[in-house]
């Protein structure tokens, strides 16, 4: 996972959603290939990285993941703060997760950036037989408010990585192409290490534009 | 919160309805009569009278009490009255005569509210459609601030509790916190107890340390109520006419006037040491129920009519009395313990007084006579006070210990006992239940056949009864449980009673509060924090029942109906349950409800653990107890809200400022 691989960007995504919905678990997939059968509710926040290959760029992922509470938290914008994407996760075989992505799409754009990069996600398709939700439906829902969509399985492993790799190359598509403020930019580089700089230097990267 | 305390203040915070009785009521049933209940109910509580068979004009004389958490003309859902008289149909649903809708935050306003009156009845929607009858209703609204105090109030009308606790310290169970009220008078009769044992200064020092050791040396005492009875039934007349002292039972006034010389200490004369500590023996006794009971008021006078009567010339001898001598002179040492132990009741030192100048010319006169008796005692006991006391100390606790083991024999026997009848009342009730509900069925088929569809229908509640997650369900299997402790301690009372059969009746006139009502044959039961009766099957009240009678069968009925309530369909559910915890947690019903309804499984829990340290415990004890922890819940709900919101500001702090420390919880795992 090395924070001392070299890379290009440094993203800060974001992951949301009700509780109970496996962000952790989505997390723990991407980052660590694990999957934690009896995980509890995540307390506090905290983020882990990978680092992935896009397009010939080195991008390094760092994701945070918090309790997915309904109540008001002072974290609340200061975890939003500098994300430039975002995984809105819901349990595709609890309706009532689904029901309220409105409200965190809301929380989300109260307090991240506007050009930030949305991916819907509908976990746990491994419960099919439980499903709830269906895929056409949060399909429609997700074009409709101009979100990336997927369906995964944290537990099988399905399309977590084809989701967080799409979200990072959307982020990656938005910065290259000037899209993205700079202050976003500065989200982007908030671990600011060594070898990012290095790398920003060498590179160019939009940072400096 | 804040609206609750504002209701607190402003606004009445329960309400006491009886229902006396109807007249003119539409005639449903057969010969021109009806089988006449009547429902009552705010918000969605609901009480049931019992049925008065065969009448015109039934008379209940029941009761209820309701919350009323939020009692404001804006509420006027949870604040209106409902007192619906139905007749009991013995086929089919029961049948609707009338019903009194009763806006109590108007009614409230209207001053007239303690007032008895007639209600007429109406039709379900409300309206004047016919001629349905009336109903007196007696409305009382109740405001009680503090919920400690009407606990206490509660606890007076029930002799058992004195009895109950008096077992709890024989069990050497220590009192949790929500029976201040107990413990608050416990203390003076230790001390009076120790007083009154001379010079066992030791002793007393060993008894003021815990309630346990007390009780140890309570205990042998337990069995010797009769003497307490005695002593508690001369103690009411006492009250009126102090001259009396003189003809009291020589085994009371000997005791007292042992007590007083060796609280003396200034004669020593020759004593006889048996009596001398039979007759201490009595009266700790009698001063440990004394302390105890409710109507300690009156019975401490007495107490410090006969001290001062013994030691009016004494008095000044005394350094502590100075204290009791502030209107009489003629204070006792007992009195002054009583008042700086005891500074609460200030009624009892006013009382003291008038007393004992009453008193104080013939004990004048007796006091020598007693004096020389008491001396001579006085000396011999002091001769061997301190071997004795040692002696003593130890016969008691071994009779304690005795006294104990027998006692959770009888208990186990006795729980055992009511096991059985709680079964075959749960059957038998049930099978009434199908009898009256299921009659043209039960008339087609055979009895076997019946019998089988009993079994299934009992089956079927069963099971109902287990899924039901509602929250009435958890409450009344909470209560439910309460309600076998209290029946446990019906049980004690029982046994002591078997131990000493003139029970003392006395302690059943209670001080009642503000709800009493002279007329009402259930006078005794006016705040307790027990529901009136359900009384579907039994028209009288279980409570008074269980008192009066301490038939198994009656404390059972308790049992049964906190269970069965909740899981029968009737038609007009009673839950008598809810109010049982809605007034006894008035101040915080609401928030409590909430409470409760988060946390199943504890209930459930508790009631499983029929014998677990709470089996003890009164229901107010209980109910207290409930109270208590459900405020340390919130607290501690509270106190949670305040570290995770400093948490998540420490987190800000740490994502602003230093990001990477949290990646580290991370990457200290195993990757």
């Amino acid at each position: 996972m090395g924070s001392d691989e070299a890379y290009n960007f440094v993203f800060k995504v974001v992951l949301i959603g009700e509780s109970g919905v496996g962000k952790s678990n989505l997390l723990s997939r991407f980052t660590k290939n694990e999957f934690n059968h009896d995980s509890r509710t995540t307390i506090g926040v905290e983020f882990s990285t990978r680092t992935v290959q896009l397009n010939g760029f080195s991008i390094k992922a760092q994701i945070w993941d918090t309790a997915g509470l309904e109540r008001y938290r002072a974290i609340t914008s200061a975890y939003y703060r500098g994300a430039v994407g975002a995984l809105l996760v819901y349990d595709i075989t609890k309706h009532l997760t689904y029901e309220s992505v409105e409200r965190w799409l809301k929380e989300l754009y109260d307090h991240a950036d506007p050009h930030i990069v949305v991916m819907l996600v509908g976990n746990k398709t491994d419960l099919q037989s439980e499903r709830s939700v269906p895929t056409e439906e949060a399909k429609d829902f997700a074009e409709k408010k101009d979100l990336l969509f997927l369906e995964t399985s944290a537990l099988q492993s399905t399309n977590v990585e084809a989701a967080f790799n799409k979200v990072l190359e959307e982020i990656h598509k938005k910065v290259s192409s000037k899209e993205v403020v700079r202050g976003s930019i500065n989200a982007v580089t908030l671990n600011s290490s060594r070898a990012e700089s290095e790398e920003e230097e060498k590179k160019s990267c939009c940072k400096n534009i | 919160m804040s609206l609750l305390d504002q209701s607190q203040q402003l606004f009445p915070t329960s309400v006491v309805v009886t229902v006396h009785q109807a007249r003119n009521l539409r005639t449903k049933g057969k010969n021109g009569t009806n089988d006449a209940y009547a429902i009552i109910q705010v918000a969605k509580d609901k009480f049931s009278t019992s049925v008065a068979e065969k009448c015109v004009a039934p008379v209940w004389k029941e009761e209820a009490s309701f919350d009323l958490p939020l009692f404001h003309p804006g509420n006027a859902e949870r604040c209106t009255l409902y007192v619906i008289v139905m007749h009991r149909a013995q086929v089919g649903l029961d049948k609707f005569l009338g019903q009194a809708v009763i806006n109590l935050t108007d009614h409230h306003a209207n001053k007239s509210r303690t007032k008895t009156d007639w209600y007429k009845l109406v039709d379900k929607t409300g309206k004047e459609d016919k001629v349905r009858g009336e109903v007196l209703l007696d409305i009382q609204f109740m405001r009680n601030n503090m919920s400690a105090s009407m606990f206490d109030l509660s606890m007076q009308d029930k002799p058992r509790s004195r009895l109950s606790k008096l077992k709890d310290k024989v069990k050497g169970k220590k009192k949790e916190g929500p029976s201040d009220s107990v413990s608050a008078i416990v203390p003076p009769v230790s001390q009076v107890l120790t007083d009154s044992e001379g010079e066992a200064d030791a002793q007393s020092l060993n008894q003021s340390p815990g309630l346990k050791k007390k009780s140890k040396i309570k205990n042998p005492f337990a069995s010797k109520s009769n003497l307490h009875h005695n002593k508690s039934l001369s103690l009411s007349t006492l009250g009126t006419l102090p001259e009396k002292n003189s003809s009291l039972s020589a085994s009371r006034s000997s005791g007292l006037n042992v007590d007083s010389s060796e609280g003396k200490k200034k004669f020593k004369l020759l004593g006889h040491k048996r009596t001398g500590s039979s007759d201490s023996k009595v009266s700790v006794g009698a001063f440990s129920l004394l302390g105890r009971s409710k109507h300690s008021n009156s019975e401490q006078n007495n107490l410090c009519i006969n001290g001062s009567h013994v030691y009016t010339e004494e008095a000044e001898a005394k350094t502590g009395s100075t204290v009791s001598l502030n209107s009489s002179g003629l204070g006792s040492v007992e009195d002054v313990h009583k008042r700086t132990s005891v500074s609460a009741d200030d009624s009892k030192s006013v009382a003291v007084p008038s007393y004992s100048h009453d008193a104080a010319d013939k004990e004048l006169l007796e006091q020598r006579r007693h004096q020389e008796e008491e001396n001579r005692r006085q000396a011999e006991e002091k001769r061997i006070a301190e071997a004795k006391r040692l002696e003593e100390e130890e016969k008691y606790r071994a009779e304690a210990k005795r006294l104990q083991e027998e006692e959770q024999r009888r208990q186990q026997e006795e729980q055992e006992r009511r096991r059985r009848y709680l079964e075959d009342e749960a059957k038998r009730r049930k099978q009434e239940e199908e009898e009256k509900r299921n009659e043209e069925e039960r008339r087609r088929l055979e009895a076997a056949e019946n019998q089988k569809l009993e079994e299934e229908r009992r089956k079927a509640e069963e099971q109902k009864r287990q899924e039901e997650a509602s929250m009435s369900e958890r409450l009344s299997s909470l209560f439910g449980m309460i309600r076998k402790k209290e029946d446990k301690k019906d049980e004690v009372q029982r046994q002591s009673k078997d131990e000493q059969p003139p029970a003392a009746p006395e302690s059943k006139s209670p001080d009642l509060p503000v709800s009493h009502h002279s007329t009402n044959p259930f006078d005794n039961i006016p705040l307790h924090s027990d529901p009136p009766p359900v009384g579907n099957e039994s028209p009288s009240d279980p409570q008074k029942f269980s008192r009066n009678q301490q038939t198994p069968s009656a404390t059972l009925f308790l049992n049964r109906t906190a269970k069965v309530s909740a899981v029968k369909p009737r038609p007009h559910p009673v839950k008598p349950l809810n109010s049982a915890e809605n007034q006894a947690t008035s101040s915080s019903a609401v928030r409590e409800n909430r409470v409760w309804d988060t946390t199943p499984g504890k209930t459930k829990f508790e009631e499983s653990g029929e014998s677990g340290p709470y089996s003890e415990l009164t229901t107010e004890e209980l109910v207290k107890l409930v109270v208590k922890q459900q405020t340390d819940l919130s607290k501690k709900a509270a106190k949670i809200t305040e570290l995770e919101e400093y948490i998540d500001n420490l987190l800000v702090r740490v994502i602003e400022e230093k990001p990477t420390i949290l990646q580290a919880l991370d990457i200290a795992k195993p990757v």
